[in-house]
């Protein structure tokens, strides 16, 4: 009786781990710090309703710079660069553009499968630890279309927009490479 | 006599100016927006079918330029603008004639990118004051011809001698009614362009005139009034009698086509209602004035036709009170507050007067009538200035009740307060939005917002959805999509509000792509 109990409660623990990740499209990566770079993984664990993902377009805000991402065989990657509203310092080296914009398009990821796309980049020093930092993302499966774009905070946001809380640098003066 | 006219025409003539009875509910694009792109069309939305009579559209450079009308009647009229509208503040100025035949007339103001400073905001038609009064005094001339001469032509159904005095009268009252019915149509042409009394030497407002329902009503009262003059005139009573009838019979006719009664529903009671309603005030009043004369006259000639008259008015009262009862009931509602409002306060002056009627009208009917009949000269004499009072009552009901014409019935405000909405003004991150719910009570609403940028300038959005919560968290919240209009306004119709009270309105405008704004406001629904 015990055990059953013990298993019932950690399923329904790992229900509940699960569950929000099943139901929306997140960042798996943990936090990062301003100024620090940061290895985003962006989980798609299912299709539009039943239908198969087709493209994954990401914004990247101002705030998150010298971003690449990393191509996925069977999915044809293009960015689109713009200019920086704050040109970004990159070891010395000043930015002034870079990647806002990433798709991966042309691939099948049927609603049963889950899969991960993943790019990284840099915060900005000055990206706030008080609010969440929001990767606004459409999914698009054939015709159909969910926009992920949700930035509100709303704890009931039909499409959150997925994203990253970074936690506050700390005062070593490390350099981060 | 004379004076007896003079007095109730001035009742009449001094009531309100016009009410219209057809209210706009709404617009599409809402006045006062301010659109991104030229709108293809302007949705008019009524409260009840209207007939669009003209449109014209006042561009930024101040020139006017006609519209093309929509065919057929409806509670939603689509005005189609001309291509090619260039930036500012355009002025649609319109005028409908609704079901129960008033004219109705508005602007409505939207700008394109930009809205110009001193724009012509406060643009109505142009207003000839004189034609009104005339059109209502035309018109009671007219009502006055078909009761006394329609009336008067009937009452050879009762009594083959008809005295030469209330010949003389029935025969110059539809007279003046039939140069009344005719000068109607023209007036009413007027009243529904908009034009002064010079545009009576235009045809095109005379065929106005007879497109409105008051045309048709023209037209039928001047064949009342023409088979009056035959009644009146035809030597053989056999022919005067049903030629009499026929009169009265389209005297309802011609009622039952017009007016705020015949607009109203359930139709298939309230037109036969109407109709029995004013056949039977229009023998009635016609038989009065006969019969005084007639009991002034030879005793001998008075009794038959006393006699067939006592006999048949209770088969004119019954009817008249029940077509009347009912006719009430569906105007006012059953008795409550609405009876309070001015048109209930008209019925109670019109019933409290109806009651001295009848009093005066039993009292002849069952202590006189015998009496006269045998000769008895004193009854007689009581007899006389009986009818007299219930002539001067049916005046003073005459002029009670052309003050509805002023006061639009309970039913018809409720269906305007039923439809009335609620707006609001949301502002947000870079976005603002104007959102109107139509109507804010509990059932079916059309939710529709026109999107600014913070200068006010008009925003393009991707996609707009509606999400509607009680803040009574009763009922989960109703999502809607909305669509995006000719017009350049965000639509969501068949949005079901099912309860009353605080609703948060939620709207989602998706600016870019990437972007999301969420605008929150709260609107009061009503029961």
């Amino acid at each position: 009786m015990k055990t059953l109990t013990l298993a019932a409660v950690s399923s329904a623990l790992l229900f509940a781990a699960v569950l929000p990740a099943s139901a929306h499209i997140t960042l798996q990566d943990k936090a990062s710090q301003p100024g620090g770079s940061y290895r985003a993984t962006l989980v798609v664990g299912h299709g539009c309703g039943d239908a198969a993902t087709t493209a994954v377009r990401i914004q990247i805000p101002e705030g998150f710079y010298n971003v690449k991402p990393m191509p996925k065989a069977g999915w044809t990657l293009e960015t689109v660069t713009g200019k920086y509203e704050k040109p970004f310092s990159n070891h010395g080296s000043v930015l002034e553009e870079g990647v806002t914009e990433i798709s991966w398009s042309g691939g099948e990821l049927p609603n049963a499968y889950f899969d991960e796309f993943v790019f990284r980049g840099t915060f900005g020093p000055d990206v706030s630890t008080e609010e969440p930092f929001y990767f606004p993302v459409i999914q698009t499966c054939g015709d159909a279309e969910d926009a992920w774009i949700d930035t509100s905070g709303d704890e009931e946001a039909e499409f959150p927009a997925p994203s990253v809380t970074l936690s506050p640098a700390q005062e070593t003066g490390e350099h981060h490479h | 006599m004379t004076l007896l006219l003079g007095a109730a025409l001035l009742l009449i003539a001094g009531a309100l100016p016009v009410l219209a009875h057809a209210a706009l509910v709404g617009t599409s694009p809402p006045d006062g927006a301010v659109l991104e792109k030229a709108p293809s069309a302007v949705v008019l939305r009524f409260n009840e079918p209207v007939s669009p009579l003209a449109a014209s559209l006042i561009l930024p450079a101040g020139k006017a330029s006609e519209i093309d009308l929509p065919a057929s009647a409806d509670s939603e009229v689509s005005l189609e603008l001309p291509p090619g509208l260039g930036t500012g503040t355009h002025v649609l100025s319109w005028r409908a004639v609704s079901g129960d035949g008033h004219p109705v007339a508005g602007t409505t103001v939207f700008s394109i990118g930009v809205v110009q400073a001193g724009a012509a905001t406060s643009l109505t038609a142009p207003s000839h004051p004189e034609v009104a009064p005339l059109l209502w005094s035309v018109r009671i001339v007219l009502f006055v011809g078909l009761f006394f001469g329609a009336g008067g032509a009937a009452f050879r159904s009762l009594s083959p001698v008809l005295p030469a005095a209330a010949r003389r009268f029935s025969m110059a009252a539809t007279v003046a009614g039939i140069a009344a019915a005719t000068l109607v149509i023209g007036l009413q042409g007027l009243d529904v362009t908009g034009g002064g009394l010079l545009g009576l030497t235009s045809t095109g407002v005379w065929q106005a005139g007879l497109s409105t329902v008051y045309g048709q009503t023209s037209l039928v009262a001047l064949l009342a009034l023409v088979v009056s003059v035959f009644g009146l005139n035809a030597r053989s009573a056999a022919v005067a009698g049903p030629a009499g009838v026929v009169a009265i019979l389209l005297v309802g006719l011609a009622v039952c086509l017009s007016g705020h009664a015949s607009a109203a529903h359930p139709q298939w009671l309230m037109k036969p209602a109407l109709f029995v309603h004013m056949v039977c005030i229009a023998w009635w009043i016609g038989a009065l004035l006969p019969l005084i004369l007639l009991l002034r006259q030879r005793h001998a000639d008075a009794v038959r036709p006393l006699v067939r008259f006592s006999h048949a008015i209770p088969y004119a009262i019954v009817p008249l009170v029940v077509s009347g009862c009912i006719l009430a009931v569906v105007q006012m509602g059953w008795p409550g507050p609405a009876w309070l409002s001015g048109y209930g306060l008209i019925l109670g002056a019109k019933l409290s007067l109806l009651v001295v009627l009848f009093a005066i009208a039993s009292w002849n009917r069952w202590v006189l009538t015998a009496p006269a009949v045998a000769g008895e000269p004193r009854a007689i004499r009581h007899m006389r200035r009986g009818i007299g009072a219930e002539i001067i009552l049916i005046l003073l009901i005459f002029g009670l009740v052309s003050g509805w014409r002023f006061t639009p019935p309970p039913r018809a405000l409720a269906e305007v307060s039923e439809t009335q909405s609620a707006s609001l003004h949301l502002m947000g991150d870079d976005v603002e939005a104007n959102v109107t719910v139509s109507p804010a009570t509990v059932g079916t609403s059309r939710l529709s917002a026109t999107l600014t940028g913070e200068g006010g300038e008009a925003l393009g959005a991707k996609s707009v959805r509606f999400v509607l919560t009680p803040s009574s968290g009763e009922v989960a919240p109703t999502t809607r999509p909305a669509a995006l209009t000719p017009a350049g306004t965000w639509e969501a119709s068949d949005v079901v509000l099912p309860l009353a009270g605080l609703w948060t309105v939620q709207v989602e405008v998706r600016v870019t792509d990437f972007q999301l704004v969420k605008l929150h406001g709260e609107i009061e629904v009503a029961p």
